[in-house]
């Protein structure tokens, strides 16, 4: 690892929140003239079972929601006396949050920090105090607001050109070309999801010894 | 010796906006300012200093609506005629203008800006912008490089992934046809990744993409070399990382460069100066005031008051703006390369239409960039490829999702004022995956006809600004309502379908309003 990191990541970040490059020249090339000629009508609804949950920030996500007709006469769902629940929970099942509502289409901005992880909403009922899940959300993978330097085993290198590419994992201590070791085979399994798009061009000769960048 | 490398990147974009019913609508008239006070002052000097024999490098990003927009017969009809109504306006303001020491030469300086541009659009660039971008593409001096096709905001649309893979294989499509050449890199549209999207752009060809810098100091892992070098994606597409430095000597309108007193006010304009009467047929048809471009004052300081614009002083103070702006870079790279074991890189996106709309002087300030570097020989302008070429071999990184928006995240584009759309987005995207499969081989030319007028409706009402207008409350009702036309649009169309029953006259006028991308089949939703 380069032992200058901090320091180049501190000047990369240095002035990234002090102003903001969404003040686009849009802002000041946009006027308005006359109100519309026509105004356009656009469905309330569309009845259908739906349930997204959208990133906003590190500590804000956006969930929207629709429960149709069908569904909460399939699952017997009076909104007038009963409550949607819904929960948020990471990919391995870990229960994040969780809120209710009353309302067949609704929304709800969750305004809580979950770091650098997969998440999912459920929506459910409950029955005997056990929820049931209906379905669930399209699975987001949540910002991070940290650094996360590597071990030894997480810093890789490629090497790119026009038709092929090299990985090169600067922890390797020698370079054993043409082997076909169990070390070998074990590196190349832990490369494997770095390399899937050009596994078929990814062969053991191209397995290097790296240290320096250039 | 070089001490380092400079990446300057222009975003190039407007959103897709043409109403052929109206002769003079406003909101065209953001492509004609842009064209006049942007792209054509950028690339007569782009012309001139090629002809000086300075040696240049720059990357543009040409969204696929601008492109469109730029091309569009109807659109450049109306652009001259806007040419010579500004001219028609310089020619009154010379008049009256007559015997004031200050401001006729004013008037003449703009009147001429007018004629020459005229000049220029119908010479060298034979009526056609992007004549100019290919001229310097084809020279390898200028790398244009694609967006989403509508500058759709990626993270959010990407429920339905089919919506991306569209919204790049259209973008694809289109760079090729307007330059001839498949593009080799991609501005997302507002800088704005979420994890996954590099696989999508491996499969389209795109090798890289420019990125806010915590995206590389927050991903996983970090960057090691901060933004100073590039990484590649786990699907190998090189990310190339805002330098926030570089980027906020110019953008900051209180610190930057372009709030020097000298350099002409922005917002003093003969549009709101002026007498009514006199103005009224320079300004909106329904008598709302506007910029007319003929601005006569310098920024003076931050009160009221301000003097006459002088544009002999103000092109000078470019060269010293310029030859600052080397110098700290070269400090930069000095620091940098201490801390790196090779030579260090810097790039330098902005908004295209910074330079000439906003701070009239840009362009001559970019161009001087580009002469104290070639001059100096300490720093070597050069394209994200180029490096890349240099060096092939960079740490690999899952960049942090990310914009480039204030916060850094996503707020910008999805809040408590514009997080209605989204559920009409997702619900449009997902009825055209449908309707799509149902329909892909059906040998009706009306169904596609429609079919495909649905997907234009889709990708117009993708685009991003019109949720980023919502959020700045500027042009508010007119992204409001043009929201809403493609969702409306695209469900009339979708009920004539359902309902065997096809409007041809709704049709046509759809087709022709928003007319975007005539080579598209509805297809593509499927095979992308």
């Amino acid at each position: 690892m380069n032992p200058n990191t901090n320091e180049l990541v501190k000047s990369s970040m240095e002035l990234e929140n002090s102003f903001s490059s969404s003040s686009h020249v849009i802002d000041t090339l946009v006027s308005e003239g006359e109100p519309p000629a026509t105004i356009y009508s656009i469905p309330d609804r569309y009845n259908k079972d739906t349930l997204r949950v959208l990133l906003v920030n590190t500590k804000k996500y956006y969930v929207y929601w629709e429960i149709s007709d069908k569904t909460l006469e399939e699952q017997g769902l009076d909104l007038n006396k009963d409550k949607l629940y819904f929960k948020v929970s990471s990919k391995d099942g870990a229960e994040l949050f969780e809120f209710t509502s009353s309302f067949a289409l609704g929304e709800y901005f969750i305004k809580l920090q979950f770091e650098n992880m997969k998440i999912v909403v459920s929506v459910g009922k409950k029955v005997d105090d056990k929820f049931e899940e209906l379905f669930n959300s399209n699975k987001v993978h949540t910002f991070s607001s940290k650094m996360n330097l590597p071990s030894k085993e997480d810093e890789l290198w490629a090497k790119r050109n026009l038709s092929w590419t090299e990985i090169v994992r600067s922890t390797m201590k020698e370079a054993v070309l043409g082997t076909s070791s169990a070390e070998q085979v074990k590196e190349l399994e832990r490369l494997r999801h770095f390399t899937q798009m050009e596994e078929e061009k990814l062969s053991s000769s191209t397995i290097h010894k790296g240290i320096k960048n250039d | 010796m070089i001490k380092g490398y400079w990446v300057p990147v222009l975003h190039s974009h407007l959103p897709f906006v043409k109403h052929p019913k109206y002769e003079n609508f406003l909101e065209e008239h953001w492509l004609f300012e842009a064209i006049t006070e942007c792209y054509i002052p950028l690339l007569k000097r782009l012309k001139g200093l090629e002809d000086e024999g300075v040696d240049f490098r720059l990357t543009i990003s040409m969204t696929p609506p601008l492109a469109e927009m730029l091309d569009d017969d109807h659109l450049m009809d109306k652009y001259q005629k806007y040419l010579d109504k500004q001219i028609e306006l310089g020619n009154k303001e010379v008049e009256r203008t007559k015997g004031d020491e200050h401001f006729h030469p004013l008037a003449v300086f703009y009147r001429d800006i007018f004629i020459e541009s005229k000049e220029f659009f119908n010479g060298f660039l034979e009526g056609n912008v992007l004549t100019g971008y290919k001229y310097f593409y084809n020279k390898g001096s200028m790398e244009v490089i694609t967006c989403g096709a509508t500058h759709g905001f990626l993270p959010i649309l990407s429920v339905n992934v089919q919506a991306v893979r569209t919204q790049i294989e259209i973008a694809v499509q289109a760079h090729t046809r307007h330059f001839g050449r498949a593009p080799k890199g991609i501005w997302l549209p507002e800088c704005a990744y979420y994890d996954g999207l590099d696989e999508i752009l491996n499969e389209k060809g795109i090798k890289f993409f420019i990125v806010d810098s915590h995206a590389l100091t927050y991903g996983r892992p970090t960057s090691l070399n901060g933004v100073y070098t590039p990484t590649y994606t786990p699907s190998n597409v090189a990310a190339f990382g805002r330098d926030a430095l570089s980027s906020k000597q110019v953008w900051s309108s209180k610190e930057g460069y372009p709030g020097d007193i000298n350099y002409r006010d922005f917002y003093r304009d003969i549009g709101y100066d002026l007498d009514f009467d006199y103005i009224k047929p320079y300004i909106n048809p329904d008598g709302v005031r506007v910029f007319t471009g003929y601005k006569y004052h310098k920024i003076t300081g931050e009160t009221d008051y301000k003097e006459a614009y002088n544009p002999g002083i103000a092109k000078e103070i470019t060269k010293g703006h310029a030859a600052d702006f080397h110098f700290h870079r070269e400090k930069q790279m000095e620091h940098l390369s201490s801390l790196m074991d090779r030579t260090p890189m810097v790039v330098s996106p902005y908004d295209a239409e910074l330079f000439g709309h906003w701070w009239f002087e840009g362009p001559e300030f970019l161009c001087n960039m580009f002469r104290e570097i070639h001059k100096n020989g300490t720093l070597k302008v050069i394209t994200p490829i180029e490096y890349l070429n240099m060096y092939p071999k960079n740490q690999v990184v899952n960049p942090n999702p990310s914009s480039w928006g204030d916060k850094g995240y996503y707020d910008v584009w999805l809040n408590e004022g514009n997080a209605w759309i989204y559920r009409h987005l997702h619900e449009m995207a997902d009825i055209m995956q449908e309707y799509a499969q149902k329909h892909f081989h059906t040998n009706d030319s009306n169904l596609s006809r429609v079919l495909t007028q649905m997907l234009r409706e889709l990708l117009l009402g993708q685009s991003s600004d019109w949720a980023f207008l919502m959020t700045t409350a500027t042009a508010t009702e007119y992204s409001v309502n043009r929201t809403k036309e493609h969702i409306s649009n695209f469900n009339e169309l979708k009920g004539m379908i359902d309902y065997n029953n096809i409007d041809f006259a709704k049709l046509k006028e759809f087709e022709e309003k928003n007319s975007i991308f005539a080579f598209i089949n509805f297809k593509i939703f499927i095979t992308s």
